[in-house]
């Protein structure tokens, strides 16, 4: 029976009294929470994904959108390219590797995206199960796309037309291979030929459909690609190549590192904004400890004179409600971390990108216990300030009736 | 084994009260009976070493109070120096038994002595309750079960029956007269009521 058990009581006792403060305390550690690992998970993601692709040279519009479609797949294409223009510039001595994405249909909610072998290898994927595609129809899985749509190699599966909602029934493919778990972008992909998009898209578009397909396999004069990936031969290339694409009419490059910090600073500004939120609650939570502690120490004067009469002391008393304000904080801290993942829940599927950039929510770490210790240490700070209020309670205010 | 020396208190604004020396051994009872104003609080506080006198000196139990500092005095009075208060404190969100043991505040807890305390002044059945629940009476007897739970050597009492009617104070002074009486502790009582003038032998008047 001591002072824990005390305050333990006092807290059931006094609830009312203790809600203000706890929901302080609640929705800054929760707020705070959810905005750094919104700001962490996603910088890491988008640095994960960006696997050396120096540049991406897409159709003209927002180049922001262009890296965001054609390196994360997280947003529209800006249209496309022709595909000999991309010949063009893969022939150029300053670009080491050039791969071609061409994409627009789905499976389900995971994207259909032709492209060439170095793609997988660029993102060190390997597979876990058959081989790589090799005819027109046939299709790699990334492991998230498998898992959730059930495939295993040999299974056929259909597409849908430029939209994950749309009717499927766009183009039959069979399942030749399914890559093991890489953690990036690819895991949610599902990729084939080059030629494997050009026969669907134009199967059905016109009478001459067959015709059309097989001539243009054989020719690519007028195929389209959606965007190209380059990676420079030497740093020079980064100086040069850019301003010299960009001359080129219809066509875009854009750098994935450059977007990408104009994206973080676009976030951190929002996510600093929601901080200062989150500190404003956190030091309201203290305003309101030092008021309750003044109050409790007008209102329960009775109640400490009898402690010190026990012979608990000054420190005593300041030891009950360290304890008290001690659990509240931390209940209300445990409150905070839960709601912090839900809205991290909430937020990562008000984005709207399905699996892959859910925000990972079973998360924890060191920082954590930073937003227990700061309310505690504005608890504690709140008392000390008190402190020579605490002392001056005295037994004679039990003399008085 | 209480001593105390004529005292000398003088208040900020000038107030001064003495007091007349006092010699106490165990099981004495002594009432201190005045008006309003007339310094028996004052003189209780400074009896309990709540209050520091600048003139003269308590020894009680071979032990100088103007030795003690504030912290050691709070824990000399914790172990030794019961008190009654006219108005019966007590820490609201605990039930009377852990108020009770939380009063303790390091003393073993005689469980034996509880219960024979509890028997006597009929809380047994009361003891998990709040002290809230519990009626003015209830509260008086609980109030007491305190005091001598830690077997204390002094019990002060200040103003035990003032709010208490003709019965209930008869029975209050009852009470701590023969728990004192057991235990062995001094009995000192603080009080403006005449009706307690005739229950002790030895009294001083302010």
């Amino acid at each position: 029976m001591k002072l824990l058990l005390l305050a333990w009581r006092n807290i059931r006792y006094r609830w009312l009294t203790q809600c203000l403060t706890a929901l302080l305390i609640l929705l800054s550690v929760a707020l705070l929470w959810a905005v750094k690992e919104v700001r962490k998970q996603s910088e890491a993601r988008f640095r994960r994904n960006l696997a050396n692709i120096d540049l991406v040279v897409g159709a003209t519009g927002s180049p922001l959108q262009l890296i965001l479609s054609s390196v994360f797949h997280i947003d529209a294409p800006t249209g496309n390219i022709p595909y000999d223009e991309a010949q063009k510039i893969a022939r150029i001595p300053m670009v080491k590797e050039v791969i071609p994405l061409a994409y627009g249909d789905y499976a389900s909610e995971f994207r259909i995206v032709g492209t060439s072998y170095a793609y997988p290898e660029v993102y060190g994927l390997q597979l876990a199960a058959g081989k790589p595609w090799e005819k027109p129809g046939e299709a790699c899985l990334g492991s998230d796309a498998a898992r959730i749509l059930g495939l295993k190699v040999g299974d056929h599966f259909h597409g849908s037309h430029g939209d994950p909602e749309a009717e499927t029934g766009h183009g039959e493919y069979v399942v030749t291979g399914i890559y093991a778990p890489s953690g990036s972008v690819l895991d949610q992909l599902i990729l084939c030929s080059i030629e494997t998009v050009w026969n669907v898209h134009t199967e059905g578009h016109g009478e001459n459909a067959d015709a059309e397909a097989s001539s243009h396999s054989e020719d690519h004069k007028n195929k389209e690609i959606t965007a190209l990936l380059i990676r420079y031969r030497n740093k020079m290339a980064a100086l040069q190549l850019p301003r010299m694409l960009n001359a080129r009419p219809g066509i875009q490059a854009a750098s994935p590192a450059i977007e990408i910090n104009r994206l973080s600073f676009m976030l951190n500004s929002g996510t600093r904004a929601l901080n200062w939120v989150g500190y404003a609650l956190l030091l309201l939570a203290a305003l309101g400890i030092l008021i309750q502690v003044w109050m409790g120490l007008e209102q329960r004067r009775g109640e400490f004179a009898l402690l010190r009469y026990y012979g608990y002391g000054g420190w005593g008393i300041m030891r009950l409600l360290m304890l008290e304000l001690g659990l509240v904080t931390a209940f209300s801290w445990i409150a905070g971390e839960i709601l912090g993942r839900a809205l991290l829940y909430g937020f990562s599927e008000e984005l709207g990108y399905g699996t892959s950039y859910r925000l990972d929510i079973l998360v924890w770490g060191t920082e954590d216990l930073l937003l227990l210790a700061l309310p505690l240490a504005l608890a504690v700070l709140c008392i000390l300030l008190l402190a020579s209020k605490v002392r001056r309670i005295n037994i004679a205010e039990l003399l008085k009736t | 084994m209480f001593h105390s020396d004529a005292l000398k208190f003088t208040y900020r604004d000038g107030t001064m009260l003495q007091f007349p020396a006092l010699q106490l051994k165990q099981k004495d009872s002594l009432l201190i009976l005045g008006p309003s104003g007339s310094g028996k609080s004052t003189w209780l506080q400074l009896l309990a070493g709540i209050l520091r006198p600048q003139e003269g000196d308590i020894r009680f139990m071979d032990t100088p109070f103007h030795n003690l500092s504030s912290a050691a005095m709070d824990r000399f009075r914790a172990r030794h120096i019961a008190m009654v208060f006219q108005e019966h404190r007590f820490i609201p969100s605990l039930s009377a038994e852990e108020n009770l043991r939380i009063s303790l505040n390091g003393i073993p807890l005689d469980k034996a002595h509880l219960n024979t305390l509890a028997e006597r002044l009929n809380l047994a059945p009361l003891l998990s309750k709040k002290p809230g629940r519990l009626s003015v009476g209830e509260r008086q007897r609980l109030s007491l079960l305190r005091a001598f739970l830690k077997k204390p050597a002094l019990v002060l009492a200040d103003e035990p029956s003032s709010s208490l009617d003709d019965n209930n104070a008869e029975s209050m002074i009852g009470l701590l007269r023969s728990q004192a009486e057991e235990t062995g502790a001094i009995l000192v009582v603080v009080t403006h009521d005449q009706r307690l003038r005739e229950k002790f032998e030895r009294r001083i008047l302010l």
